[in-house]
This record gives C-alpha cells, sequence and structure tokens, in this order.
C-alpha cells in the first residue's frame, strides 16, 4: 500500500508473509474490505492476507491508494484545537532532546532550539530565558559562591546568554568567566567574593524516585525571575534531563535542559517568566518524559 | 526570507536540514491541526499530547520522504499524527468513549454550520459537498474511523447498529467520497 507506506509509522507488514499458507484473497473480498484496511481497522494475519493480494493486483493496489489518499484528504476536516499551554516549547525540548539521543537519517538534521527562544506559557513576557552553568568547587560554601556568580552575571549581562563557565580559581571571581557570546563578558561589577544578593521566593530539597536527595533548587526574584539548581554530586552521563516547573492549578512547564557539562561545576540556573515563580514544584525528567527527581518548592 | 513566510514544503525541508528556528515555525504554523486530530482520536489531553509530540518528532526524523506529489505538508503530517495517534491510544486506551464528546468534536453538517463548512470547502474541496450529502449513518461512520480512529466495531457500538451495518454504512460512504475525488482528479 503505496500511498500508507510512504507515511512514516504506516507501514505495512511485507508479502512475504501472506505466502506462508493460508487461503489466498480475491478482488471481490479484498474491495469489500479496501475501507477498514485504508483505515487501519484489520489486524493480522487477515491484513497481510489483503496485503499480500494487493501486492499481485495492481487494480486492487489502485484501489487501496486511492482510499488511502482519500482518508488522508478526509484528516483536514479535523478540527483545530488549541494546546495546552507550554506545548510549543515541550515539543521543542522534546526534538531537541531526540536529536541529542541521535537526530535523524540526513545531514545536518538536528531540530535546533531558536535562541533564547521562551519555553513559558504563550502568556509569558517576551524576555527570553537565559541559561547559564558554571564551574564552581565542591565545597557547599564555593559552590554558593559561585551560584551567586552566576546570579550576577545573569543580573549584568540580561538577554539570552550563552554558556558561561566561571574560572576555577580561589575566590569565585568571576573575573574569569567566559562567556560564549558577544556580550561583554565577565561581570566587572560582580564582588569578588561572589556574594551577590539573592531574593529567594522558594526552594525545596529535590528528591530522587528512592528518596534519597540530589541537590536544592530555589526560586529566586531578584535580581530577576529565575530557578537555580545545585547538585551535590554530579554524575558523569551523557543523559540530558529536563527541568519543569509546575503551578499551582498542574500547569507545568519546561524552563531548559541540562547535561552533565551543564552541572559538573555543581549548579545550573535559567531564567524564567515571572508568572512561574508562582511554581509549588519542579520536577526534572529524562529524555522519556519520565520524572527522575522532583522538589516541592515551599 | 523569513522562516514564517515559506510554503509548508519549503519549511518542511529546512526543518529536515535543520534550518535554526525551522522546528519552532513549523510546530507554531501546525500545532493547532496536529494537537486536535491527536485530541479527537485519543480523548484525553496527556495522550493527545504524547501523540502530538510523536507526530512532530516523525515529521522531522522523515523530513526527506515527504512526496509533494501524494499530497500535501498538512495531510502528510495529519497522516503522521492519526498512525501515532491510533497506536497510542491502543497501547493506552483512555475511559470509555463518550459520544457526546465525539460529537462536540466531529466537524458539523454544512447545515448545522454553514461558516465552518465554508472554511472546511476550501480545504476539502470537492469532497465537502459530498461529505455534507451523505446520509447522517454514513457521515457519522466516514469521520468516526477517519478522524477518531474507531473500528467499525467501535462505531457499531456508538451509534447502537449491528456491525455489518457499521460496515456497509463505510463502505458506501466512502465509496461516494471516491467517486468524488476519482472526478476531481479527473478534471
Amino acid at each position: 500500500m503505496t500511498g500508507r507506506g510512504a507515511v512514516p509509522g504506516g507501514g505495512r507488514p511485507g508479502d512475504g508473509e501472506a505466502r506462508r499458507g493460508g487461503r489466498s484473497v480475491t478482488c471481490d473480498e479484498l474491495r469489500e474490505a479496501a475501507p477498514e484496511l485504508a483505515l487501519g481497522g484489520i489486524d493480522d494475519p487477515e491484513r497481510a492476507r489483503l496485503f499480500a493480494h494487493a501486492a499481485g493486483c495492481p487494480a486492487c493496489q489502485a484501489r487501496l491508494d486511492e482510499l488511502a489518499l482519500l482518508v488522508d484528504q478526509l484528516l483536514v476536516a479535523a478540527p483545530e484545537l488549541e494546546p495546552p499551554a507550554g506545548f510549543e516549547g515541550r515539543v521543542l525540548d522534546h526534538l531537541a532532546t531526540a536529536a541529542a539521543g541521535g537526530g535523524p537519517g540526513g545531514p545536518g538534521a538536528t531540530p535546533a532550539r531558536p535562541g533564547g527562544a521562551s519555553t513559558a506559557p504563550s502568556t509569558a513576557p517576551s524576555t527570553p530565558p537565559s541559561t547559564v552553568a558554571i564551574g564552581a568547587r565542591r565545597s557547599r560554601r564555593r559552590r554558593l559562591l559561585a551560584v551567586a556568580a552566576v546570579v550576577v552575571l545573569l543580573a549584568l549581562l540580561g538577554g539570552a546568554v550563552g554558556l558561561v563557565r566561571a574560572g576555577r580559581d580561589e575566590g569565585g571571581d568571576t573575573s574569569q568567566a567566559a562567556s560564549s557570546t558577544s556580550t561583554s563578558g565577565p561581570a566587572d561589577g560582580a564582588d569578588p567574593g561572589g556574594q551577590a544578593t539573592l531574593q529567594s521566593i522558594s526552594s525545596g530539597p529535590i528528591l530522587r524516585a528512592d528518596g534519597s536527595r540530589s541537590g536544592t533548587a530555589m526560586l529566586v526574584d531578584e535580581p530577576r525571575p529565575l530557578v537555580l539548581v545545585t547538585i551535590d554530586s554530579p554524575r558523569p552521563s551523557a543523559n540530558r534531563v529536563s527541568c519543569e516547573l509546575v503551578l499551582p492549578d498542574g500547569t507545568a512547564t519546561t524552563v531548559g535542559t541540562w547535561g552533565y557539562d551543564d552541572v559538573a561545576g555543581g549548579a545550573w540556573a535559567v531564567g524564567i517568566a515571572p508568572d512561574l515563580l508562582g511554581a509549588v514544584r519542579m520536577n526534572v525528567r529524562d529524555a522519556a518524559g519520565n520524572i527522575v527527581a522532583s522538589a516541592a518548592l515551599v | 526570507m523569513r522562516l514564517d513566510r515559506l510554503p509548508d514544503d519549503a519549511l518542511l525541508a529546512a526543518l529536515g536540514l535543520g534550518e535554526p528556528d525551522a522546528a519552532a515555525v513549523f510546530v507554531r504554523r501546525f500545532q493547532r491541526r496536529v494537537f486536535g486530530l491527536a485530541y479527537l482520536i485519543t480523548r484525553e489531553q496527556g495522550l493527545a499530547e504524547d501523540a502530538a509530540q510523536q507526530a512532530f518528532e516523525r515529521a522531522w526524523r522523515h523530513a526527506a520522504s515527504f512526496d509533494p506529489r501524494r499530497g500535501s505538508v498538512l495531510t502528510w503530517l495529519l497522516a503522521i499524527t492519526r498512525n501515532v495517534s491510533i497506536d497510542l491510544t491502543r497501547v493506552r486506551r483512555p475511559a470509555a468513549i463518550d459520544p457526546t464528546d465525539l460529537h462536540a468534536l466531529l466537524p458539523p453538517s454544512a447545515a448545522a454550520d454553514p461558516e465552518a463548512a465554508a472554511v472546511r470547502t476550501d480545504l476539502l474541496g470537492q469532497l465537502a459537498p459530498v461529505l455534507d450529502s451523505l446520509p447522517e449513518g454514513q457521515r457519522r461512520a466516514v469521520l468516526l474511523a477517519t478522524l477518531a480512529g474507531l473500528t467499525t466495531t467501535e462505531i457499531a457500538r456508538l451509534d447502537g447498529v449491528p456491525v455489518p451495518t457499521a460496515k456497509t454504512r463505510l463502505r458506501t460512504g466512502l465509496a461516494k467520497l471516491h467517486v468524488a475525488l476519482s472526478r476531481e482528479v479527473a478534471e
């Protein structure tokens, strides 16, 4: 069935199956069954027998192709429905995750996530979220200093920034930070001690499915709305996970993704739309969409 | 040229080639249709979103296989959506079919909603008046099987008729539409 066979996921079993014994199908029988066959309403082994007949009968094959074309054309009569808030962002993140996992055939076929595109609901302000990853020390104090430096960088650079890694120097001095963007670079105004003012709205421990703690999540209001995640013991992995904020009404918004390289330094942050500051939960999802860790934000 | 002004087939090609921002434009252009069909088949928001996501992924992965001679990008994408949605529904069947839900989602006849019918005519071409002229039983059978992904057994149960009657309604309705399509191709 060439029409349906050209549709990914609409493939049909080879005719070899029907030739392995079983009664052969007549043209009348196929004509009788053709509508249901074109609509995918017939299961194996009957489906295999019918397709096997069509493969050897040009007239029946043509009829099946025409019916498949007809079914496809009727699909445009389906209603248009506004998808849930954040759907576009989740689809794009899904595509980006799929690409990272081993993209499609064909050269360069990677659905690049548009630079700075917001994953927030359509009602969110136009300021795109920004993602900053830092390298920081192992000690909690050093990690907090580096986190504070991240916040300062976000506040100073603003807008969309590329990955930023702070130098692994002793004082958490962000002057070693290297920006992948063309913006002004290191935060000259950063306090060498890295003690930026963080106005936290809510926070909570990030717990894995087994109840063990993997880090802390924090929603920050000042200097700008963002979610900060600290990871206690980052473990090398090829996987990427996505960060999802859940509002009290259950609306979930994916705000970004991270891999090991992003959190190797122990912290990760992304700018968010102000209305997400009311989130009551942060979920960490793997590429398959399963929740692997979660934090109640209070 | 701005991506959002590209015709559908050029945009799909850009998507397949990994053109920056093509994915966002593609999803934005088709998400209402894809989600609408997915929801009609799965009848559950979470399942519909999963199906829609998978449909966009398949479109991205198989962009190079699109053949414009076989139809539009929209019909190709909706066919993918239908396949994915039916597969997901058979694996993760949601609650029993609510006839009220389906009735609300299926496109009404021209008599019931002339304005929507006019829009549908633009999209469906010659098929639209034939669809609207079908006896209600045949029209429902065609739409329930095509758009909602129901089997004839499910249609029979929904409409309270024997399965052979549902099969006949579907076969007859599609045959009439097939004639109209053949006539359109010949013109």
